[in-house]
């Protein structure tokens, strides 16, 4: 991902200088028209490290409403792992199902399967070797050479790599306690040497004197990178702008919406002290 | 390719020149026209006979070729802006006669020589090939007050802007990678400098332009919409001059004059942009940023005698952004070697060596780098055989080697591995053959075939994949080996029925085979648009037009007025997999669909010509739709490229011989996109639902542009003028994208923003010339 971002990044800087002083580039809230699609099932799994599995049903709704979607509340969902064990979650509350018996562990393939309305979807992931947050520390942005009003800071992190696994990491960064994320980034191994731990400082993320940041750092598969790289396409369309948008693939089929993923995560937190 | 009927078309071809030449003794005239005072040649002069029943025009050298009967003969010699000339010959023997126009200082305004050709419109077969003179488009309002030929063809009719302030257009819903664009015959593959917003042509250093989007001549090909072929001036022959300008944004300076006195001359262009500097004085940026562009226009004319010429013509350009060592830049480089060689007074011979190279790159300081680019070196022989007056023959053949290099990434840190998307080998080679027919005095046909034939060389490996886009096959090649051919056959035709002394009826028919294919997330044209070859997994696109026309001149030719209608069929159009990373992608050519396209349209034209008050009005209605297995349930759906309606009026009133203002009012229907139909919530996000490809519109677009022109004060060694423009006057806020997100202050709400690039722009340019 480093690429991609840098060219967002790049393209917005460019635009920005050329329009910038005199010249005025706006962005304005507007109402458009949208049509509204039928009803689609999403789905919304995940099986974390040492817990265990829970999966949220809900469906598409119109995209300006701002109620609560409709949530599937029938629907018989089994999580099995590499060993063949398997649970049946019990629906809680609104679409929510949640697991107890079985937790997820390392090196474990799982299976979702969830059965809704005759309909059947399947997916898997894996947890791969957990990772750990070695460092976090934050260095001076220097910018682009935008003349900020404020110094603005990134941050350095350094994570543990299994060099003989193909690891992939998601992190979110959360700002001042929020419950969530300002924004998120993926990482492959192959952006790494293949070494005990790699370092990345990533841009797309900064902030300034006295922000108290939080780091989630998660050791994902590959399936679980590829996912959550074509969802930040279309959760931040920043950059490119006039690219063709499209529902990320999700794992469970092809004629549904969401992702379940297994995995891992380390947490982290730093401020930036004043001076 | 059937070489049966290939054959059979060129035996066709030949007869058809020979069968209506005559026994009676004639003799050739031909030569060159120049413009008097600078040496120049021009381009597109009509030499036509007293009775104006036996004609011909200039080619792009300047060379003209006119067979007459033998005797006393009365040759006029015309060109728009120029005083006509006559020439009272007795033709007894073939005759080298040039002629040096001289510049009609009234000719801009009412003043009309009777013998003037101006109704070449109605006149010349080609349906659209639409010239374009430099004067034309000096008038025109412009964004930043930088003159462009790119952003002018934009407002004719069936030619349409994808984005604003974009230099990527569509011709005849085409995409924007179908339009061959050639710099002294030298293609040209990303035209755009600043991310599109100005093109790489320097007007100072060019001469006129035609573009052809249908009836594309058979010495055209390569690309399935349009030609642009833009040619850069020669130099003054006559003496030393200088023109150029200061502008808000970039300067340029242009010098030219002769190196031997009416035989070498040179002309050298730059222009750049110094946004950065006065940021950087105004302390807005940092002294570490870069971001500017500049080009260097070059050539070199050789008048050997009367018989050899050598042009030699260089374009270098760039753009570089960034801060520091991390950055991105991106240019051009194109170098042409013409040899015009005249083996009689009637076959003309041109030989081309040229070399194209595109490529753009980044850096990521501590990190690592990337490049990515396409490299063509090609040789060309052109021959034009003015058999005789009725009869024009081309014929010729071409080869390029391209060498495609679409990305690696290198990191600083050795111990990574590289990314690197393999290179890629291809060749192109093509034959042409076509003649220009008259039939009586009213019937022109031009006719052609043009062969050609793409082989795509090893070292490489040809990739088979499942649906998935996993690999499940790999076939190695070595170096030189062939690992994909493809021909193809190419019929060109277009008929000029003059239907009266004021009107003709047009039709044309050509068939367009494209080997080489645009890899690009957007429809604008971005640096980062990456070329690729047809491949084992990739077809060439195919496009097969239709057009039929009716043009009609009214008060004197004064107003022009032509109305065409088309219809396209495209083949092997290639659209992604939804999702797709165009970028450093090995396995690229798996996540492409290909499938086929249709586009049909009716356009006008109003041009007024001559007179204090000039300008057109045009309007294209039109439709353009895809479809491809794979998106939209395989179902037509619009394309990126279709507008319904495209409206351009563009007028220019000369107040005083001072003063001049123009002015531009645009207006079209907003593309076709994708919104979201609904939204899902995942992982804490509100994510859009997309359940049609473009199924909804951007808000219509429409903008007034004004320019006032002020010529400096009689007659001083340095000649100045003045541009005032104001871009969108009215100040609109058109959007330029509309992106779905959460709202920052509550994420719980979704909503629709809309991104404006330009309000009101002004701008003002100092232009010089001695």
């Amino acid at each position: 991902m480093i690429p991609n971002n840098f060219f967002k990044i790049m393209f917005y800087l460019s635009l920005s200088m050329l329009l910038g002083g005199s010249l005025q580039s706006c962005e304005e809230v507007i109402d458009v028209d949208l049509n509204d699609a039928a009803p689609k099932l999403s789905i919304d799994g995940k099986i974390i490290l040492n817990q265990p599995a829970e999966v949220q049903l809900s469906y598409t709704s119109n995209y300006f409403s701002d109620e609560a979607p409709d949530y599937e509340k029938n629907a018989i969902v089994t999580i099995k792992n590499s060993d063949g064990i398997s649970e049946t979650l019990e629906h809680s509350r609104n679409g929510l199902y949640q697991g107890r018996l079985l937790r997820g562990q390392d090196g474990h393939e799982y299976t979702l399967e969830i059965n809704v309305a005759d309909k059947t979807y399947q997916g898997k992931s894996k947890i791969l070797t957990p990772t750990e947050i070695v460092k976090l520390g934050y260095v001076e942005f220097d910018g682009f050479g935008g003349g900020q009003d404020e110094t603005e800071y990134n941050l350095e992190i350094t994570l543990k790599n299994n060099p003989n696994e193909e690891n992939y990491y998601l992190i979110k960064y959360y700002l001042n306690g929020s419950e969530k994320e300002e924004t998120y980034s993926v990482w492959s191994h192959e952006f790494f040497p293949n070494e005990e731990t790699i370092e990345f400082t990533p841009l797309r993320f900064s902030f300034t004197k006295g922000d108290e940041v939080t780091v989630q750092a998660y050791s994902i598969d590959e399936g679980t990178y590829e996912f959550y790289s074509q969802l930040d396409e279309i959760i931040d369309q920043q950059g490119g702008g006039s690219s063709t948008p499209f529902n990320p693939q999700s794992n469970m089929g092809k004629d549904v919406l969401g992702y379940f993923r297994a995995w891992s995560f380390d947490t982290q937190s730093i401020r930036v002290e004043e001076e | 390719m059937d070489l049966k009927h290939y054959r059979w078309s060129a035996f066709l071809l030949m007869w058809l020149t020979f069968t209506f030449a005559s026994a009676q003794e004639k003799h050739t005239i031909s030569g060159e026209v120049i413009d008097a005072a600078t040496g120049e040649a021009l381009i597109g002069v009509t030499i036509y006979t007293a009775d104006k029943t036996t004609g011909t025009m200039t080619n792009t050298y300047g060379f003209y070729s006119l067979t007459l009967p033998a005797g006393e003969q009365s040759i006029f010699y015309s060109f728009v802006g120029y005083e006509t000339q006559q020439r009272q010959i007795n033709l007894v023997s073939d005759q080298t006669i040039k002629i040096q126009l001289k510049i009609n200082e009234t000719a801009l305004s009412e003043v009309v020589v009777s013998a003037e050709k101006k109704d070449k419109n109605i006149a010349v077969t080609q349906m659209t090939g639409e010239k374009l003179d430099m004067k034309t488009i000096d008038k025109l309002p412009v964004l930043f007050g930088e003159r462009d030929v790119l952003k002018t063809i934009q407002l004719l009719p069936g030619i349409s802007t994808v984005s604003e302030g974009g230099n990527g257009f569509s011709v005849r819903g085409g995409s924007i990678d179908q339009n061959l664009i050639l710099l002294d015959e030298a293609p040209v593959y990303s035209a755009s400098h600043l991310m599109g917003f100005f093109s790489v042509f320097n007007a100072d250093a060019i001469k006129g332009m035609t573009v052809y989007k249908s009836g594309i001549p058979a010495n055209y090909g390569g690309r399935a919409a349009s030609v642009l072929d833009i040619t850069m001036r020669d130099g003054n022959m006559k003496k030393i001059q200088g023109s150029g300008g200061i502008g808000l944004l970039a300067s340029r300076l242009t010098l030219e004059g002769p190196i031997i006195e009416d035989k070498m001359s040179f002309i050298v262009s730059g222009r750049r942009s110094y946004a950065d500097i006065i940021a950087k004085g105004a302390n807005q940026i940092e002294s570490g940023t870069k971001m500017y562009f500049y080009d260097l226009n070059a050539k070199l004319n050789y008048k050997i005698n009367d018989n050899n010429r050598l042009f030699l013509s260089g374009y270098f350009g760039k753009d570089d952004f960034g801060f520091e060592d991390m950055g991105m830049d991106w240019g051009n480089t194109t170098a042409t070697l013409r040899w015009n060689h005249l083996f009689s007074a009637q076959l003309f011979s041109n030989t081309t060596l040229l070399y194209s190279e595109y490529d753009y790159g980044f850096n990521f300081g501590d990190n690592g780098s990337m490049k990515s680019g396409i490299k063509d070196v090609s040789i060309k022989q052109d021959f034009t055989w003015y058999s005789n007056p009725q009869n024009t023959l081309k014929y010729g053949l071409n080869a390029t080697y391209h060498t495609f290099y679409p990305g690696e990434f290198l990191f600083e840190d050795n111990s990574i591995s590289d990314i690197k998307v393999a290179e890629k080998q291809a060749l192109e080679s093509s034959m042409y053959i076509s003649n220009e027919q008259k039939i009586g005095s009213k019937l022109i046909f031009d006719y052609g075939l043009r062969t050609s034939m793409f082989n795509q060389f090893g070292k490489g490996e040809n990739i088979t994949y499942d649906d998935d886009n996993n690999i499940i096959d790999r076939e190695y090649f070595d170096k030189g080996e062939i690992m994909q051919s493809y021909y193809g056959l190419e019929p060109r035709l277009g008929i000029n029925y003059r239907y009266s002394s004021n009107s003709s009826l047009k039709a044309s028919y050509n068939r367009m085979v494209q080997y080489l294919h645009l890899m690009s997330n957007s429809t604008s044209g971005q640096p980062t648009d990456t070329w690729t070859p047809s491949t084992f997994n990739i077809e060439p696109t195919t496009v097969n037009q239709y057009s039929v026309g009716y043009f009609r001149n009214f008060m004197d030719n004064t107003f022009e007025f032509s109305t065409e209608t088309y219809y396209k069929t495209m083949n092997n159009i290639s659209d992604y997999k939804d999702g797709t990373q165009v970028m450093l992608n090995e396995d690229i050519e798996s996540y492409i669909l290909q499938g086929e396209g249709r586009s049909y349209g009716l356009e006008f034209y109003l041009k007024k010509k001559y007179g204090d008050f000039t300008g057109w009005v045009s309007y294209t209605l039109s439709k353009t739709e895809n479809k491809i297995e794979g998106i939209n349930n395989g179902e037509w759906y619009d394309s990126s490229y279709d507008k319904t309606h495209d409206v351009s009026v563009v007028t220019s009133y000369q107040f005083t011989p001072r003063l001049s203002v123009s002015a531009n009012w645009i207006f079209y229907t907003g593309n076709a996109v994708t919104f979201p139909s609904g939204k899902y919530e995942f992982d804490g996000y509100q994510v859009p639902y997309y359940t049609e490809r473009n199924g909804y519109r951007m808000p219509d677009y429409h903008r007034l542009d004004l320019n006032i022109h002020l010529e400096g004060k009689g007659k001083r060694r340095i000649k100045s003028s003045w541009d005032f423009s104001l871009y969108n006057l009215y100040n609109r806020m058109n959007a330029y994208t509309i992106n779905f997100r959460e709202s920052e202050s509550n994420p719980n709400v979704t909503e629709a923003v809309k991104l404006s690039l330009f309000g009101i722009v002004p701008s003002v340019t100092w232009n010089f010339k001695f």
